[in-house]
């Protein structure tokens, strides 16, 4: 009789993780216990994440990308009863926003399982306030800056998932830094390894913000090329470092890492062929306008222009290569970032209070 | 012939093999480290049959870049171009890097992996008892190797194929497999933006 029909469920879950997510949903189809050994589990991903991209402004369904098959998907959001607006990966789930409050609302969403929960409110209220992700487990948010109706909100405060049900205050900020994080509402942000929470503007002159989590102090740190970047992005580095890609458009592409004495250290260039294909040469580019977009984690980044366009793929392993885009490029703006796609119920969706 | 260890399989068979075979155990290099007068290790959870496979997978692999070993990692004393003995090179070249590019210990290790899948292929019943072995005795090369056989053989194949391949009996009621499928039914269908 079937021995694989009893296998203790951590080896079962251990052969689901050599298997791309439609090998599992088919053997999640076999039988029962192989079921419940998938859903239970998720085990450590051993595939490269896919790109989800959500459209800025809410939608029925967002995006996923499959780069083994370089195929994207559509999922349904019509389980969410109010738009959302993606803001940072956290675990194996999507941190976002409420769109349709000005005031930031966070809610934790797993487009997969399509499973949601909202976040508690904020100890004060703010509108466009820089958001960090802590991603450990259970992990936690930063909050920095904004505006309300009393002007900018220099102040920081934390949330830690499953400690308990509330924002905590951090102390107050700089107000330059309040103002700059505000006005130019960074993209992405990193938790580096030593301790800082790094965000950047979101336009040029790109300037790079450190917020050490145990002194609670700010400094800044200069962009490489600050005057010329015109595209850029921060990523976490391997080594837990803090990484930045940028370029000026039209001319080449660089992942930069920062050292410890505050330098950048190039780490890798965009070869220009490449680059060219996602960035156009000098004199296309000012009519093609449009920004580069990068999205990138320890060890994959991602570069393209629109939704559906060519895009130019970095592992360190691999170098660079180029995925083939669809047929019609679409407009919508969107914004992305890197998840291991899961079949397995999210156990964050459950925090008890 | 290094030094030799006893192992007693479930069914009271005796196997005497080389330290650096058996030591791909985790296990058996641990309960070897205690102080056994006899250096024979019983093993009630293996029986003869399935410890008899295990070793053959561990005598070829003794000496052998692990397959999980990024290249550049591989000590040069492994290299087959370097005359492979483990035995013989000096203390301070075994923690030295070897080069990523040397083709040789890439050759090897591809062929190695060649007779990983023929060493397994097909049987998902030699899979299963590997499985557990690996999992028991703590081998990493042969649990990697068991679970890519069993996952080479889920890879691509519809629930009854898998079903068939893997002896399980479907529990499901129509409905419920098609409910399944139809929660996963993205997955097959690609999108243009």
């Amino acid at each position: 009789m079937g021995m694989w029909a009893v296998l203790p469920l951590d080896l079962l879950a251990r052969v689901f993780s050599f298997l791309p997510p439609d090998s599992v949903a088919r053997a999640m189809a076999a039988c029962k216990h192989w079921l419940a050994c998938a859903r239970s589990r998720a085990a450590a991903p051993r595939h490269a994440p896919w790109l989800i991209a959500l459209p800025a402004r809410g939608g029925p369904a967002c995006f996923a990308h499959d780069p083994a098959l370089n195929r994207w998907h559509a999922l349904p959001l019509d389980f969410l009863p109010c738009p959302l607006r993606l803001v940072a990966p956290v675990g194996r789930s999507l941190l976002c926003r409420l769109t349709a409050s000005s005031d930031l609302r966070l809610v934790l969403l797993n487009p997969f399982t399509r499973q949601f929960r909202h976040l508690p409110d904020l100890a004060t209220p703010r509108r466009n306030p820089a958001v960090g992700v802590i991603d450990s487990s259970p992990f936690s948010v930063i909050v920095a800056g904004g505006a309300s109706g009393s002007g900018y909100e220099p102040k920081v405060e934390l949330y830690e998932d499953g400690r308990v049900d509330r924002w905590e205050s951090l102390g107050p900020m700089p107000v330059e830094f309040a103002v700059r994080l505000t006005v130019w509402t960074p993209n992405e942000s990193v938790h580096a390894g030593d301790g800082a929470m790094y965000w950047m503007t979101s336009a040029r002159a790109y300037s790079v913000m450190g917020f050490d989590l145990r002194r609670r102090t700010w400094r800044e740190v200069k962009a490489p090329m600050a005057d010329q970047l015109e595209w850029a992005a921060l990523v976490r580095r391997p080594n837990r470092k803090l990484g930045l890609v940028g370029g000026a458009v039209g001319g080449q592409g660089t992942v930069w890492e920062l050292t410890d004495k505050d330098a950048w250290a190039a780490v890798a260039e965009v070869p220009a062929k490449l680059g060219q294909r996602i960035w156009g040469c000098r004199k296309e580019a000012a009519a093609l306008g449009g920004v580069v977009r990068c999205v990138g984690d320890e060890r994959t980044v991602y570069l393209f222009k629109d939704f559906g366009s060519e895009m130019l793929v970095w592992e360190e392993e691999r170098g660079w290569r180029l995925m083939e885009g669809r047929r019609r490029v679409s407009s919508t703006p969107i914004k992305a970032a890197l998840l291991h796609p899961t079949l397995s119920v999210a156990e964050i969706f459950h925090a008890s209070m | 012939m290094g030094k030799t260890i006893k192992l007693i399989s479930g069914d009271g068979e005796m196997f005497e093999v080389e330290e650096a075979v058996a030591f791909q155990s985790n296990i058996i290099k641990s309960l070897a480290d205690e102080d056994n007068a006899d250096d024979c290790i019983p093993l009630p959870r293996v029986d003869s049959q399935i410890l008899s496979k295990v070793l053959e997978f561990c005598r070829k692999h003794a000496n052998s870049p692990s397959v999980h070993t990024k290249f550049a990692a591989i000590p040069s004393e492994l290299c087959p171009k370097h005359d492979g003995s483990a035995a013989g090179a000096s203390s301070s070249e075994s923690s030295s890097a070897h080069s990523e590019t040397c083709r040789a210990c890439y050759d090897a290790v591809m062929k190695l992996v060649q007779w990983d899948l023929e060493f397994v292929k097909v049987d998902l019943d030699l899979i299963h008892h590997l499985l557990k072995a690996a999992n028991y005795l703590d081998i990493e090369d042969l649990m990697f190797m068991a679970v890519e056989g069993a996952a080479n053989a889920i890879r691509g194949n519809n629930p009854e194929e898998i079903r068939k391949l893997f002896d399980l009996e479907n529990d499901f009621t129509p409905e419920e497999e098609k409910e399944i499928l139809k929660e996963y039914s993205w997955l097959d269908d690609p999108f243009e933006p």
